[in-house]
């Protein structure tokens, strides 16, 4: 699976290298990189990594079928070591960690991510539009304010149980504002 | 379910039918708004496809006059297409009843195997009632997508039945504004604020 998706990685970076038409860097002046502040949602320690901001929108209604649930977060990595973040549990879903990859034309594609690398000193960002969590097949109803329970797996960490705070869209670009996002890991 | 390494393989092959490039919308920011604006401003252009009500849409005369916000997505993304709508409908809560009814929010499904007009108008009426939903067939919303400058969406089931797939589209929203142009490209990462700044001023092109 590792074998594939590294793959499905490089073939997608081939677009985006043949594609370039020099637009705006997808971190550089990017405006998710918002200027609101307010609380933290929630915070985890786990070792020398600090995980917050672990939300879930609400899945939007649908109908049959449903529509998959993203999961968003922020990893500060405070330890001397690097780490990987290689999977997210949840009960009931087939979760996987997927990238947003744009070709430079505004396309946009989902392609999965093998693991995130967490360097020493930096954040990793789990946000709309760039690496994020997808999670499929979840029968039981999730809605507002729900937390759900998620096991993150690193690496050099292990399994760590943290959980989602289930929020709207709506609310995604003020709680993704705070905290660590001040600092971006590219 | 999809397996992963077929959806990666999916979504890998289906970027690379997209290398020939379309035409790139205008990438250049700044200026009065917070997108990117299109100078010259466009001609609105038109299409026919047909709304959840099962009744032919036709995009000049259901936007005639009308600042108009035009996206290609689908419901079963997680991502992109929810923020973009979510971050339109907080925007229109804070315009004037007056200013709400001078804009029409267009989604064009990308997906029309999966958005049946049920599920595209559930999906719609969680962001705002009003949102207008029209499908058609992929081919079409591709010419579609490719009239105003954006790449074609990649859909490709890996087998029939699977249900599971990723489909890449165009992240823009397209603006038009009351006198029939395309004015401006707003990428995905358009904030809410921003929205709030820019609707009133697109309303009064050609009023001022």
């Amino acid at each position: 699976m590792r074998a594939s998706s590294s793959m499905a990685l490089a073939l997608a970076s081939t677009v985006i290298i043949a594609c370039s038409d020099g637009s705006t860097p997808r971190d550089g002046g990017d405006p998710r990189a918002a200027t609101g502040r307010g609380a933290v949602v929630n915070t985890f320690r786990v070792g020398g990594l600090v995980v917050e901001n672990v939300v879930a929108p609400a899945p939007i209604p649908a109908g049959e079928g449903g529509a998959p649930i993203a999961v968003y977060f922020f990893i500060r990595n405070e330890g001397p070591l690097a780490d990987t973040l290689d999977t997210i549990e949840i009960t009931g879903g087939m979760a996987s960690l997927h990238q947003q990859a744009g070709t430079g034309t505004g396309m946009e594609t989902m392609v999965p991510l093998a693991f995130a690398v967490l360097p020493p000193g930096e954040t990793v960002r789990f946000v709309p539009g760039g690496r994020h969590v997808m999670v499929q097949g979840v029968a039981a109803p999730v809605t507002l304010g729900d937390t759900l329970p998620v096991t993150m797996v690193f690496r050099v960490a292990g399994p760590a149980p943290v959980s989602a705070r289930v929020v709207s869209y709506g609310d995604l670009e003020s709680i993704l504002s705070t905290g660590a996002a001040a600092h971006v890991a590219h | 379910m999809l397996p992963l390494h077929r959806l990666a393989a999916t979504i890998a092959l289906g970027a690379s039918a997209l290398v020939a490039c379309t035409p790139s919308p205008p990438t250049q920011r700044g200026g009065r708004y917070n997108g990117i604006e299109v100078k010259p401003a466009k001609a609105k252009g038109d299409f026919r496809l047909t709304d959840t009500d099962g009744k032919p849409f036709d995009f000049r005369a259901r936007t005639d006059g009308h600042v108009t916000l035009l996206f290609f997505g689908y419901t079963s993304c997680p991502d992109v297409c929810p923020v973009h709508m979510a971050n339109i409908a907080e925007a229109l809560d804070r315009l004037t009843a007056g200013e709400r009814e001078r804009i029409r929010v267009i989604f064009v499904s990308t997906d029309p195997d999966r958005d049946t007009p049920e599920r595209m108008r559930t999906w719609l009426a969680h962001f705002d009632p009003s949102f207008i939903g029209v499908r058609g067939p992929l081919a079409d919303v591709n010419r579609i997508e490719q009239q105003f400058g954006l790449a074609p969406s990649v859909t490709s089931p890996a087998a029939p039945g699977d249900t599971a797939y990723a489909v890449g589209h165009a992240a823009q929203i397209l603006a038009f504004t009351p006198d029939d142009s395309l004015r401006v490209y707003y990428p995905f990462g358009t904030r809410q604020q921003d929205w709030a700044k820019d609707l009133p001023r697109l309303i009064r092109v050609g009023s001022d």
